[in-house]
Parts: structure tokens; C-alpha cells; sequence
């Protein structure tokens, strides 16, 4: 048994990244001399320096829901390797303060969690940049030719997010042929996808609190039952599409979740595999957020739009980090050089132990190539990576296929000191 | 197969903890079914469950169902009396396990285990009877009423048949469950917690080695089983076996258990629940207030390091910003204190230290005194902070007028321990408005006076099954 999961040399750049992040980043000053460390001589060093995802969400919700952008610009500070020096006058909503840091070269990341609470964090025009070529790079690696052949398709929908519309379009540049598919019908939107998850957000507080009045409620479970038929309207639109050209060559970026609702489409329409007859490539990242997908999802997709497996280009990442993990044939994930990967115990504190060349507990990562983050994350999933190499041939660490969420419930839980959280029920899961 | 040893193993010779059920005044021991607690992961083994054991089926009464509550009520009192940490070979084996398996420390559960049970006494039990109750006639016998029509009824409190889910964060409240359990003449099954396996097992051996046979003894089982666990509960929480689930705590397994809940087969919850303080203005006349006010508050909130459902989590204090800094300062120093039922507990969970440090950088809208090593640490807020604080966590929140504070409060606030005691009354009818059940004097969360309602309702009002012979 050893705990042995980095070289020598990975450790050493490890160090020069966190010396010059922890100069920048205050919160990770802090965290540093909290624990003592000054130089990074171990992995183990290292650990206690991660942030747990969760502190891209660690700011005070009233901030947003009252619009002190201010002190919210002060916050996000604190997580940034750049200073947030930006003026706030006149901004009013959430769309505005991040509109605002846009111009001034802070493209700031949002995404909700499961709990409904927004995440921020910083990224630079490099940080962008990275992630794109990190994105073309997974997919020119599996053998998909950049030779705007494609037809592209994006089943997820648009988020309305800066970033992914950025590398949207860097993706549809190198890959996509000019004659692609229409665009789906955009229903009139009175809110963006960001607005909308920060109301959902801030209505589950109101009911923990009590405060949300049952019109309110009323009006999120109709917006929320409108979201989801405009979700079915354009995979049934997408599904017209591109069945009207079903023999010809698809490039179809989802994560799982829309992939699974997709399949589900056409078999509801009494689609059989083989329609969709050409060489088809599925480009996953992300899991399986909120939707239940059987055991033999994947096959059953990747089956009825016609991918082989070596077609299917599935990356291992979070929005923390600009680099990827991209499966080899094997299933296994591959880091892309620059991000590095460590297996902790399951409270996050200690390195997994490595037995038989394997070490298995929650995922750590740290991106060589953050720019305006510090770029050491801790994250939810349980990972299993074996540091002695992979059955494709490939030297250095793999992330094995089974990648699942570490679940903070116990089976068997029961006490009498309770949170406000069991008394919301509901709206929320959606 | 699994062989079930007659005699009890040696701990010594073991490699998981053995933990033994209690059937009906029998305590069996076996490895049939291997599990691990929450939180800390032990393993640990119980025998397998005979239903037909511990199922009375409805066509037998409760064994104490013609027992005179005289006659429990001394049983009860003999109880107590062998209770006695030292003198009792069962809690002194299950104290080290349970500290083990719980992470609460040894000393604190030595501590707990001496406090006087003061509920155990007869005029105690008595008067929570009478208080709940109406009376003790009630629960031997038909009590006779006149209604103005002149047509009488008699009602009695017939014995229930329970399941109690027991709560695992307070081993103590068990002895509390199985007193009440025998005050109502109940069929009794206590569903143990992962946490706290040993102490219901430990207290109903006690009172197996009075009289195994006496029919206080024949109505009590302790059993554990995975919460959830379909088998299990798929077979005994039903209206042919049980009348009640009496559920204290919250979470998945109440979750779960509800779905089992149907004509005949009831809830009695009592739901998990958070607490809270409010502290008037006169802490700032002197400094003397100034430390009495903040070592109420600190007590109140270090109670079993702070994992019970009285414990304080937020505090609104009426002052300036200025002014609430003073007192917070003052505060740390009395939370870091070790204390009879705190100390030694459990580092700050890391999602509280993700928060804490956030908003550190917030100052001075927000500012932070304390560490993040258990001992205590307070967060001074604008409003009440977004995540949950435990492990010894105050937040402090400013407030203009004492009765703001009630805005704050909803039907998850159970306790709200009010300073000086004399302005109860000024607070006391909006916090209850606003669903709070217990307004009590600061620093007193955790003594609870005998007879009072818990959660809303008088519980052993809620167990008996209230049955009346009337002229019609």
C-alpha cells in the first residue's frame, strides 16, 4: 500500500502553479497558511489546498436576491487570481453584473447545481481559449477530422451561457458544414436560463423561510411545466430534422440526460435502430443530471443514432477546470496533459491509498492551466484511477468507466435536530 | 448458516461489534445480518429477526393491559433505581461501544448517564399522567363524564401498540421513550439507530433482571434493522400488528417509514427541528449582563455539542451592529468552554468552514470570531446565514426590536430561549403565531419542565387509542 499517485516532476509544476496562484487567489493564501503549507514538496501537501466545488457557491444568497453587487464583486475576489475591480453603478439584476464583469475581461462561469444555487467563478480570454482547444483537441484525437463536414447538433438547448456559446461556435468553425440543420423555433423567452434557475433558487430559500406565497409557487410549477414542454418541442423538432436526413454524417454534442430524453423521442415515434445509417460521432460530457437513464442507456443510444464505439468521444470534466479526461476505447479517461488527477479518502482530507495499482475514493483535480482560478478542485464523484498504465497502451493514470456521486445521505439517518430543508418538498427536483 | 451463540461474546475476541436484540424479556445474540453505522462506517452484526416473536397478534391484549398503573409505576421506580451507572453492568458495557459507534465522547456519555432521572420518579410519572392524561383512572379504567344533554360516556386510554423509531443523537432519550412506552400500557417495538444500538437493549436487560416474566418486560422488544430495509418494514409497520409509528427525528428513514403510513397504521412525528435565541437590549447595560446573557446563550447552544434539536443555531439580538460585535466577543469565550454535556466534539463540518471563509472577505458586513476546531466559532450576519450551523456554530444576527426576531421563525422552529426571562411575554404570542412550540428561558433549552406538550402535542395523549363507552 502506498500513496504514492504523482512523479516527481508533476509535483514540482504543481508547485510553481500554487506559488504563483496562492500570491493572487486570497482565498487560497488563507487556506494555505491555515494549514501550514508554503511549497508543495508532497501530493499529500496539496490536499488540504483544494477547494471543494461548493466554494464557487459560498457566497451569502441575500447578496444576488438584493442586488449588492458590490459586496458580491468582493466575494468573487476572494476566488480569483484577478482583481475583481470593476464599477457596479447601475447594474440591476444578475444578467447585468455579469454582463458588466464581461466587459472588463472577467468572463465569470455560472452554472445551478442540484440545490438550485448559482456558482460563479472568473475565467480569462486564455482560460477560454485553453478549454476550446482542449474540446477540439478530445475530439481530433478520437479521429473526428475538424473538415466541416459535419452536421452538427446540440441536443441540450442552449443555456443562454457565454462560454458555451463561445465554444459552440469555435466547434462549429472546425467542424460543422455550412448546410446544417435549422434552428429550432426559439420560444419567446421572458427570462434567460440563468434568471430563470436564480428564481428557482431564491423561491425554495422563501419556502424554507416560510415567505413564498402560494401564487408564487403556482406560477414556478407553470413556468417550470412550460420549460419542460419547450424542452420536448425541440427534441421532436431536432427529431424531424434529422430524420428528414437520416443517411447523412451527424456530430451530436449532448451530455447523457439529453441523449437518454432523445432516445426516448424517437421511440416514442416507433424509430428502430438503423435509420440513421452514416458514420455518426456522439460528443459526451456531463452525466445524468435529474433524469433516471437504465443501465444500458448508453448502448441503447448510441445504437439507435448509429455510433460506433470508437465514434463516441465521452469526456471526464467540470466547469472548475479548462482541461478534460476523454474515454479511449477502453472506457477508460485519459487526462489531458496539464490537468492532474488525485483519488482522496471520502471526507476529501487524505490521498487514497494506492493497493494494487489502484486508487479508489472522490476525484481531485487540479488544472495546470487555470489562469484566473487557482484551479485545485474537490469534487462529488467517486472515481476508481489505476496509476500503472491502460490496457489501450497508454502510460500514466486512467480513470476507470464507473464514475458515480458520492451521496452525503446516510441510509439509517435519524435525529431530532433538523434543517428547514425537510420541510420544502418538491419543486425543487424538477 | 449462522450459529446464534447462548452466552454473550467477549468484545475482546471480536472483530465487529455484536449487537444484541431484546424480545420479550429474551436477549439474543448472532451474526446473521452484518451492517455498519452511519457517519462512522462501524461494522457491526445483529442476529435475524423472528417476526413471529415479536408480532403480539391483536388477539392477545397488551401484557399490561389489566396491569394497574400502580403497579408499572413501581416497576418504573425500580428501574431507576438499578440504573445507576455504576452499579449497572449493561450501561457500563454499552457506554464505551455507544461513545464508539456515535462519536460522542466517553465523557460526555458518562456524564449524560449520571444525570438524575428525574422523570423515572413516581410523583414525576404521576403528574405527566395527570397532565396528559386527564387522570390515572383513565388509563386503568372507564371514566364516566355527563355531557348537558344529560347522556354520560366513559372513555379509557386503551393500551396502543407502537413502533418507535428512535432518535439516535441523544442516547439518553431512549430511557424517555421506554418509560412513556410503559406509562400507556403499550405493545412496545423500539426500532434501534445505527448510531445507538446498545443503550435501548442495555436499559430493557435492566429491567429484564427485576422479572423477566413480568408483563412490563413482555411488552418490550428492541430490534435493529437498516432503516428502509423493505423486508423488515415491509412486514411489521402495518395496521395488523401496530397502531402507531412514533417517529423522533427526521430525514430518510421518517421519509421512508411514511410511506407506510395507511388507514389504521398512524404517524406520530416529531420532526426534526431547529431552535433558536433572542437576547433584549438590557445585555448592554453592564458588563456583568453582557456575560451572563452570552454564557446562557453559549450553554444553550453547546448542549450535546449542539446535535440536539434544542440547541440554538442563530441568535437575534437587539443593538447596533456595533453593539452585537460586543456581545459576539464576549461569546466566543463562553462557547469554547468545555461543559457538563460539551467538548470534545466533532471539527466544523467543511461546508460550514467553505461558507465561513467566503465570508470572511465580506467584513465588515459580515465578520467571524472563532476557529474551525469544534470548540465554537460565531458568525455575525445581516440576516441569518443560508447554510445550517452545527458543531458548535452560533450566528448572530442584529435586530432593532426583540419581536423582529419572530419574522425569522417558522414551523420548524421548535425552542426559542428568550433573555431577560421577563420579556417571554412580550414575544411569546407572535413567535408561537409564527409556529414556534416552546418559548423557555435562555440557557435552559435543555431542562425541559415534566408534563409539558412536545412539538405541538401532548405525546402521550397521541399514543393511546382513546376508546369510549357512551349511551348515544
Amino acid at each position: 500500500v502506498s500513496t504514492d499517485q504523482l512523479d516527481a516532476a508533476l509535483i514540482e509544476r504543481i508547485d510553481r502553479h500554487f506559488q504563483e496562484r496562492r500570491e493572487q487567489v486570497p482565498l487560497l493564501r488563507t487556506r494555505a497558511d491555515d494549514e501550514g503549507i508554503s511549497a508543495i514538496r508532497t501530493a499529500q501537501d496539496v490536499v488540504p489546498c483544494l477547494f471543494p466545488h461548493s466554494v464557487f457557491k459560498s457566497y451569502p444568497p441575500v447578496l444576488v436576491e438584493q442586488g449588492r453587487w458590490e459586496q458580491m464583486n468582493r466575494w468573487l475576489d476572494s476566488v480569483s487570481s484577478r482583481r475583481i475591480d470593476v464599477d457596479v453603478t447601475g447594474v440591476t439584476d444578475l444578467d447585468g453584473w455579469l454582463d458588466r464583469l464581461r466587459s472588463n475581461g472577467h468572463y465569470v462561469m455560472s452554472s445551478s447545481g442540484t440545490q438550485g444555487k448559482a456558482s460563479f467563478m472568473d475565467k480569462s480570454m486564455e482560460d477560454i481559449t485553453v478549454g476550446i482547444d482542449a474540446q477540439i483537441g478530445a475530439l481530433v484525437d478520437r479521429g473526428v477530422k475538424p473538415d466541416n463536414s459535419w452536421i452538427m447538433v446540440g441536443l441540450g438547448g442552449s443555456s443562454g451561457n457565454f462560454l458555451a456559446t463561445l465554444s459552440g461556435t469555435a466547434l462549429r468553425d472546425r467542424f460543422a458544414r455550412p448546410d446544417g440543420l435549422p434552428n429550432p423555433p426559439q420560444p419567446p423567452q421572458t427570462e434567460g436560463h440563468l434568471a430563470f434557475m436564480s428564481r428557482l433558487a431564491g423561491l425554495r430559500r422563501k419556502m424554507a423561510e416560510g415567505t413564498a406565497t402560494a401564487g408564487e409557487l403556482a406560477q414556478m410549477e407553470e413556468d417550470s411545466a412550460r420549460r419542460e414542454k419547450e424542452t420536448v418541442d425541440r427534441l421532436n423538432f431536432l427529431a424531424d430534422a434529422m430524420l428528414a436526413r437520416a443517411d447523412e454524417k451527424y456530430l451530436i454534442g449532448t451530455m447523457m440526460s439529453s441523449a437518454w430524453r432523445f432516445y426516448e423521442v424517437l421511440r416514442e415515434r416507433g424509430i428502430e435502430p438503423g435509420r440513421f445509417t452514416a458514420d455518426n460521432v456522439v460528443f459526451q460530457s456531463g452525466g445524468t443530471k435529474g433524469v433516471v437513464v437504465p443501465e444500458n442507456g448508453r448502448a441503447l443510444v448510441l445504437e439507435m443514432l448509429n455510433v460506433e464505439p470508437q465514434r463516441y468521444v465521452q469526456l471526464y470534466s467540470m466547469q472548475e477546470v479548462n482541461l478534460q479526461a476523454s474515454a479511449c476505447d477502453e472506457g477508460r479517461y485519459h487526462p489531458q496533459d496539464g490537468l492532474v488527477v488525485l483519488v482522496l479518502d471520502e471526507a476529501g482530507e487524505q490521498l487514497a491509498p494506492v493497493v494494487d495499482g489502484i486508487a479508489d475514493g472522490r476525484a481531485a483535480l487540479i488544472d495546470l492551466t487555470a489562469h484566473a482560478r487557482w484551479g485545485g478542485i474537490i469534487s462529488g464523484d467517486h472515481i476508481q484511477v489505476d496509476i500503472t498504465g491502460c490496457p489501450c497502451g497508454r502510460s500514466g493514470p486512467s480513470i476507470l468507466p464507473d464514475i458515480s456521486r458520492f451521496s452525503n445521505v446516510g441510509d439509517d439517518k435519524l435525529t431530532c435536530a433538523g434543517t428547514m430543508d425537510a420541510y420544502v418538498r418538491g419543486f425543487i427536483d424538477s | 448458516m449462522t450459529t446464534t451463540p447462548i452466552s454473550e461474546p467477549q468484545p475482546e475476541t471480536l472483530e465487529r461489534l455484536h449487537v444484541p436484540h431484546f424480545v420479550r424479556g429474551e436477549v439474543r445474540w448472532g451474526d446473521d445480518r452484518e451492517h455498519h453505522s452511519r457517519d462512522l462506517g462501524i461494522p457491526f452484526v445483529t442476529p435475524a429477526i423472528s417476526f413471529d416473536e415479536v408480532v403480539i397478534p391483536r388477539s392477545e391484549p397488551s401484557p399490561m393491559a389489566d396491569v394497574p398503573i400502580a403497579e408499572i409505576l413501581d416497576f418504573l421506580e425500580e428501574t431507576r433505581e438499578r440504573l445507576d451507572l455504576d452499579r449497572n453492568p449493561y450501561l457500563q458495557e454499552s457506554l464505551p461501544r455507544t461513545a464508539q459507534i456515535s462519536g460522542i465522547p466517553l465523557e460526555i456519555m458518562d456524564r449524560m448517564f449520571r444525570l438524575p432521572l428525574g422523570f423515572l420518579q413516581r410523583d414525576a410519572m404521576e403528574y405527566r399522567i395527570e397532565r396528559m392524561l386527564g387522570s390515572l383512572d383513565v388509563v386503568d379504567g372507564w371514566v364516566e363524564h355527563v355531557d348537558p344533554t344529560g347522556r354520560a360516556s366513559r372513555v379509557r386510554a386503551v393500551p396502543p401498540r407502537l413502533i418507535h423509531m428512535v432518535a439516535g443523537n441523544a442516547p439518553i432519550g431512549v430511557m424517555q421513550s421506554i418509560a412513556d412506552g410503559c406509562l400507556v400500557k403499550a405493545v412496545n417495538l423500539f426500532k434501534v439507530p445505527s448510531v445507538d444500538p446498545f443503550t435501548t437493549v442495555a436499559v430493557l436487560r435492566t429491567m429484564a433482571d427485576i422479572d423477566p416474566g413480568h408483563p412490563v418486560v413482555r411488552s418490550l422488544s428492541a430490534l435493529y434493522w437498516r432503516g428502509g430495509d423493505a423486508q423488515v418494514e415491509g412486514v411489521l409497520y402495518r395496521a395488523q400488528y401496530f397502531d402507531k409509528l412514533v417517529a423522533w427525528g427526521g430525514g430518510e428513514a421518517i421519509t421512508n417509514a411514511a410511506k407506510y403510513v395507511g388507514p389504521g397504521f398512524q404517524l406520530v412525528a416529531f420532526d426534526p427541528k431547529t431552535s433558536m435565541a433572542v437576547v433584549g437590549r438590557e445585555a448592554f447595560a453592564s458588563d456583568e449582563a453582557l456575560h451572563e446573557a452570552a454564557d446562557l446563550l453559549a450553554s444553550d447552544a453547546a448542549g450535546m455539542n449542539q446535535d440536539a434539536c434544542v440547541c440554538p443555531r442563530h441568535a437575534f439580538v437587539e443593538g447596533t451592529v456595533e453593539e452585537v460585535d460586543r456581545f459576539c466577543e464576549v461569546l466566543i469565550d463562553h462557547l469554547v468552554l468545555d461543559r457538563r454535556l460539551s467538548g470534545g466534539g466533532p471539527r466544523t463540518s467543511p461546508y460550514i468552514r467553505e461558507a465561513v471563509d467566503g465570508l470572511r472577505f465580506l467584513e465588515p458586513d459580515y465578520r467571524t470570531w472563532g476557529g474551525y476546531d469544534g470548540r465554537g466559532l460565531v458568525v455575525r450576519s445581516p440576516e441569518p446565514v443560508d447554510w445550517h450551523p452545527q458543531n458548535k456554530t452560533l450566528n448572530v444576527v442584529p435586530v432593532r426590536e426583540l419581536a423582529d426576531a419572530a419574522r425569522y421563525a417558522t414551523v420548524a422552529t421548535q425552542t426559542v430561549g428568550v433573555w431577560p426571562y421577563d420579556r417571554k411575554v412580550e414575544v411569546r404570542d407572535r413567535l408561537a403565531y409564527a409556529g414556534v412550540q416552546r418559548i423557555c428561558r435562555l440557557g435552559h433549552a435543555g431542562m425541559l419542565t415534566l408534563g409539558i406538550p412536545h412539538d405541538g402535542m401532548y405525546p402521550l395523549h397521541r399514543f393511546v387509542n382513546w376508546v369510549v363507552d357512551d349511551d348515544g
